[in-house]
């Protein structure tokens, strides 16, 4: 049963293409305070853009240049003063946004590092590595605090609770499994083997609430997990038995923003889909890439308010909701 | 070496020895191959003073300028009289004369045989380093020669390279962004210079209040030694002091307790440009004698509350005016005001350094701005002209 | 949010049990920690204050301004500022989002204890007990008058001449009234709108060192040089005609008649049922009693020196206690065993063996794959609530919005 897939509900503002061909995106993100955009990219570079209001829609600000390998993923920290970049030369770098200095290095890991993510105070950092750890940095010191070695196959993603406290982890082996911060303890697992066998895991995030997790594996489906019940409450699909992603980590977001109550997803041919959440139906499709290249990352900045998709090849969109 | 090659040389060695030394004609013969010199280049060996063709010793007749010692191989290897020397060759690869020698040692050695080929050996490194990097700096020989000419000397090309030169192809406006940034900056920097100055001025103050502490407990204890004297005056109720007549005051000032904003307007006064610049009580605007009294005064005021108060009252008025910003009580026994001076004098020296480090890093920051328009500057123009 | 899914057992516990770390950052002298538990102010001996993250154990950020001890620290409600006294002769009102002083007195000697007025929006208006000098109010609200009211050390019933001075003083829970000790044993009650007095109590002889008051319920604790801790319960009537009634019961004396341990620092827990204070003399524990009894529930050891502050963090379950010889901090916390059933979904702990029975249908072959999305079906019609947040943890304590210091990273200039 699904609507009419015209009903779109965000308007593209501008798309900006990337001039160097051969140059792969791996992530973009929005900046807490909604100014700027940072793009990491297989060049080692990551670029910095501010978002202006009218039909460019992006300007390069500056590009911070330092590390020996591409880039993973980046993360702004919550007062968007700081840029915090993991890469395949195992390092993590923090940056200061303003003049584009290298602030410090983080070294530690053994392996790529694939995610990162800070608390909402800014003075801790998780990191996820191929080398099947998660390490928990104290950002002042620049020391790592304790490393989560539960996982047997590289970790894909890593989110924290509302308030700080709860870390969830997604990795390879097919597990989700929630770590306390403050022990560093395994509070719990989840894992979903009801065909028999288990497939990676590529993203977790909380829900606004941190009661519940959404999570996309590489068997091509999204789920919202129940973490208290150990149950999985809703599963959303793409249409016609297509899957949604089987290889590469792709992020969903929530969207909350006026009311509505929707979860997106970017898949591997240049669609961004929509879901209603309580229904599970397709709501609708945006068309973000024109070469049908997977859309890496789709970014939300006021749960919903503005949408920024980029897919590998490096195509900027910026969506505006519409009212 | 080993022993059999060591024979073998022996062997060679008795041979040579045992062979004639002149030939038929009575010509001398040479080297190991007993020849007569016909022009050909020989060495002589310093060891045993017999001449050796180059060639027959397996050396390049280049190498003639340069030899400084030379041993044969007998004389080397099978007698150790010494070990051949050479001397060191001129830096230019294809010139085999021996270095240019300068009695002074305290200069460092020549590596050329002659000021001309250290010239030559210059230019040609500089073609061949010039030609290697060509590929990847992109510069043409016109530049390169344009900015080796340029240079006056060699410091000034030494410096070429360590600052980004100053934008000046067009006239750019500072962006809006960086024009409030500045402002902001100016601001706060003028704010803290503001309180520096406040803040010297009170170091300055204290300074010369210790000084007019120092002068008043002076006074106060020659008053007390006058009292001490001879005459036991029948005004004194107050029990004999031991020896100990040095009258030492708390002397805490109760300007002291001012805000900024207050001490501000204390700078302007009077009062305040007296304190700075005295030496002695009546610059201070106090007379020798009300002194006097108002010390009299406040010693009846310490001893008893009730006698003689009217007379009392008038005295206490002037003891008011002239003590009245100061803590009168002993330094021993003033409990609250405790080492007052050292806790003001560190208050103040930390607001000193905390307004300097301000200032230190509002410069900074500016200066950074500004190194980041310029960056931004070129870079805007490079990608507007390529 | 983790409680929920820890051990609810070890999650239920009053109060902390086991040393489980120390830190070092200076010499310590005073400490405070937020209402919402997340920082820790520690004021050192010459005169600096820096902030500790509870959730790293590291400091975040350093203050600068004293040039004497810190003897007393507060924070304000919402965690965004912080007033500090020492010896220097000063009071600073701190503000932790720009990280410097917004406002400072210059008392004329050094000062023993300052506290802002409780529940109150505004951080400006504070009450301190200084050195041989009346106790005074100030109100800060105007950076350039500064209003200092002076309040009476005498006490409202004239015990004859003798000269004392006020110690300690504290704001009642709602701030209607302060409580200001003095040195020979009497109790103030001052107004805290006309700071007039109300009612003066002559406690005990000697003097008061410290006056404590819970977050909730009545209970006052009232520490002293006679080796006595004095829990009182305060019933506040109002009358008709505006004026209060106040009335102050002795419930309970903790003391030690064995050591005759003095009491250096008396903290409530936060909802009163629990006492702990460090000690003075031959041990070096902190003491903790239950309020309903006045009995001696725990003593927590493991410090090596005499302990002389003592700091209660309700949230995380924590008593922080500084040294006197070396300035450390101790941490007393609760310690959660891992729970191996965690670590895989359907593993369940359990207190004995039991004995495993077949179902009919274990081994049967089922052919899952049509019934598959069926049964997701059936199970997944329910409406999610994905937005509403709990309003409380495990513990009970409510989720506040509270201030959160920015972190610099770059380095300080030296």
């Amino acid at each position: 049963m699904t609507q009419d897939l015209s009903q779109s509900k965000y308007k593209l503002r501008s798309i900006h293409k990337q001039t160097q061909n051969d140059n792969l995106v791996s992530t973009c993100k929005i900046s807490p305070d909604g100014k700027m955009l940072a793009t990491a990219s297989s060049d080692k570079t990551i670029k910095l853009w501010s978002i202006t209001d009218n039909s460019n829609g992006l300007k390069l600000i500056r590009t911070l240049i330092g590390h020996s390998k591409g880039i993973s993923d980046i993360s702004f920290s919550p007062n968007s003063k700081y840029l915090a970049s993991a890469s395949d030369d195992l390092t993590i770098r923090i940056w200061d946004v303003e003049f584009g200095e290298q602030i410090q290095i983080l070294k530690g890991h053994t392996y790529h590092i694939n995610t990162l993510c800070f608390n909402f105070k800014g003075s801790i950092l998780l990191s996820g590595s191929s080398d099947e750890n998660i390490r928990i940095w104290d950002l002042k010191n620049g020391k790592c605090l304790k490393i989560l070695s539960a996982h047997s196959d590289p970790i894909s993603s890593l989110d924290f609770s509302f308030d700080g406290t709860i870390i969830v982890s997604g990795s390879y082996d097919g597990l989700i499994r929630l770590f306390d911060l403050e022990t560093g303890q395994c509070l719990k697992t989840l894992i979903y083997d009801k065909s028999g066998s288990s497939f990676p895991i590529s993203f977790v995030k909380f829900s606004p609430n941190s009661k519940y997790i959404l999570s996309s594996s590489l068997d091509g489906f999204l789920r919202l997990w129940d973490y208290m019940n150990n149950k999985v409450v809703k599963t959303f699909k793409n249409n016609d038995s297509k899957s949604i992603s089987e290889k590469y980590n792709l992020n969903s977001n929530f969207i909350t923003f006026n009311n509505e109550l929707l979860i997106c997803s970017g898949d591997e041919v240049g669609e961004i889909l929509f879901w209603d959440l309580q229904s599970k139906d397709i709501v609708f499709k945006l068309i973000a890439s024109h070469d049908n290249s997977p859309i890496m990352q789709v970014e939300s900045f006021n749960d919903g308010e503005l949408l920024i998709s980029c897919s590998l090849k490096g195509e900027i969109c910026i969506w505006d909701y519409i009212k | 070496m080993d022993s059999k090659k060591l024979s073998q040389l022996q062997e060679k060695y008795n041979k040579f020895a045992k062979a004639p030394k002149y030939d038929l004609n009575s010509e001398e013969l040479f080297c190991v191959c007993r020849r007569i010199d016909d022009g050909e280049l020989m060495v002589a060996c310093d060891g045993c003073d017999e001449w050796f063709h180059f060639k027959c010793m397996k050396l390049n007749d280049k190498y003639k300028n340069l030899v400084n010692n030379y041993y044969c191989i007998f004389c080397d290897d099978l007698f150790n009289k010494g070990h051949t020397l050479w001397k060191k060759k001129c830096r230019l690869p294809q010139c085999y004369e021996p270095i240019q020698i300068n009695k002074d040692p305290a200069v460092l050695p020549s590596k050329y045989c002659s000021e001309d080929h250290g010239i030559e050996f210059m230019k040609q490194e500089v073609i061949r380093r010039f030609k290697n990097s060509h590929k990847e700096a992109g510069m043409k020989e016109s530049q390169l020669v344009t900015i080796i000419t340029g240079s006056e000397n060699l410091n000034q090309f030494k410096s070429l390279g360590s600052e980004l030169p100053q934008f000046d192809k067009q006239i750019c406006e500072l962006p809006d962004d960086v024009k409030i940034l500045l402002s902001e900056i100016q601001r706060k920097l003028e704010k803290q210079e503001s309180q520096e100055k406040l803040y010297r001025s009170k170091e300055q103050y204290l300074m010369k209040l210790r000084e007019q502490i120092k002068l008043f407990n002076d006074a106060f204890t020659a008053i007390e030694e006058k009292l001490a004297g001879p005459v036991q005056t029948t005004k004194s109720k107050k029990p004999k002091k031991s020896s100990k007549l040095k009258v030492d005051i708390c002397g805490f000032d109760q300007l002291l307790k001012l805000n900024d904003s207050e001490w501000i307007e204390f700078n302007e006064t009077e009062n305040f440009k007296r304190k700075i610049d005295f030496t002695t009580l009546e610059d201070l605007g106090i007379n020798q004698e009300e002194f006097e009294r108002a010390y009299m005064a406040l010693k009846h005021a310490d001893d008893d509350d009730n006698e003689n108060d009217d007379e009392d009252d008038q005295m206490v008025d002037v003891q008011k005016d002239i003590f009245k910003d100061f803590c009168m009580k002993d330094k021993k026994k003033c409990v609250k005001h405790l080492t007052w001076f050292s806790i003001i004098q560190d208050n103040v020296r930390l607001k000193l350094n905390e307004a300097e480090i301000k200032i230190a890093e509002m410069k900074e920051k500016k200066e950074k701005l500004m190194k980041d328009v310029n960056i931004r500057n070129w870079e805007n123009w490079e990608n507007g002209y390529s | 949010m983790n409680l929920s899914l820890l051990d609810p057992f070890a999650v239920a516990k009053e109060y902390p049990e086991v040393l489980t770390q120390t830190l070092s950052y200076g010499h310590s002298t005073c400490i405070k920690s937020t209402r919402s538990g997340d920082y820790l102010a520690s004021g050192l001996i010459d005169g600096t204050i820096i902030i500790i993250d509870n959730d790293t154990n590291s400091t975040i950020s350093i203050l600068h301004d004293h040039t004497r001890s810190i003897t007393s620290l507060c924070w304000s409600y919402c965690g965004r500022y912080l007033l500090s006294g020492s010896r220097d002769w000063k009071v600073n009102l701190w503000d932790l989002q720009k990280g410097h002083v917004i406002r400072s007195v210059t008392f004329e000697g050094p000062v023993w204890n300052c506290t802002l007025v409780p529940g109150s929006e505004s951080p400006f208006q504070f009450v301190a007990a200084l050195l041989e000098d009346d106790p005074v109010f100030v109100d800060m609200s105007c950076a350039n008058s500064i209003k200092i009211t002076k309040l009476e050390t005498d006490p409202f019933v004239d015990d004859g001449d003798r000269k004392h001075w006020t110690l300690t003083c504290a704001y009642e829970k709602t701030g209607r009234f302060i409580f200001n000790g003095t040195s020979k044993g009497w109790l103030n009650i001052i107004d805290g709108k006309s700071f007039e007095t109300v009612k003066s109590i002559k406690i005990c002889n000697s003097n008061i060192k410290g006056i404590e008051f819970s977050s909730i319920g009545e209970n006052v604790a009232i520490n002293s040089s006679d080796r006595i801790i004095r829990q009182y319960k305060l019933t506040i009537a109002e009358r008709e005609n505006g004026t209060y009634k106040l009335n102050l019961e002795l419930e309970n004396r903790y003391q030690d008649a064995v050591n005759r341990l003095q009491w250096n620092s008396v903290k409530f827990n936060h909802n009163s049922e629990y006492l702990c204070a460090s000690t003075l003399g031959a041990t070096h524990d902190v003491y903790i009693w239950e309020t309903g009894m006045g009995s001696l529930i725990k003593i927590l050891e493991g410090s090596n020196e005499e302990l002389i502050e003592v700091d209660w963090n309700f949230r995380r379950c924590c008593i922080t206690a500084t040294g006197m010889d070396s300035g450390m901090l101790y941490n007393w916390s609760i310690v959660i065993p891992q729970k191996w059933s965690a670590l895989a979904p359907d593993f369940e702990e359990i207190e004995e063996n039991i004995d495993y029975e077949e179902k009919e249908d274990e081994f049967d072959f089922v052919d899952y794959d049509d019934d598959l999305n069926k049964i997701i079906e059936e199970e997944e019609r329910d409406i999610v609530d994905v937005i509403t947040k709990e309003k409380t943890d495990a513990r009970g304590f409510p989720f506040v919005e509270s201030f959160v210091i920015n972190v610099s990273l770059q380095p300080e200039l030296e």
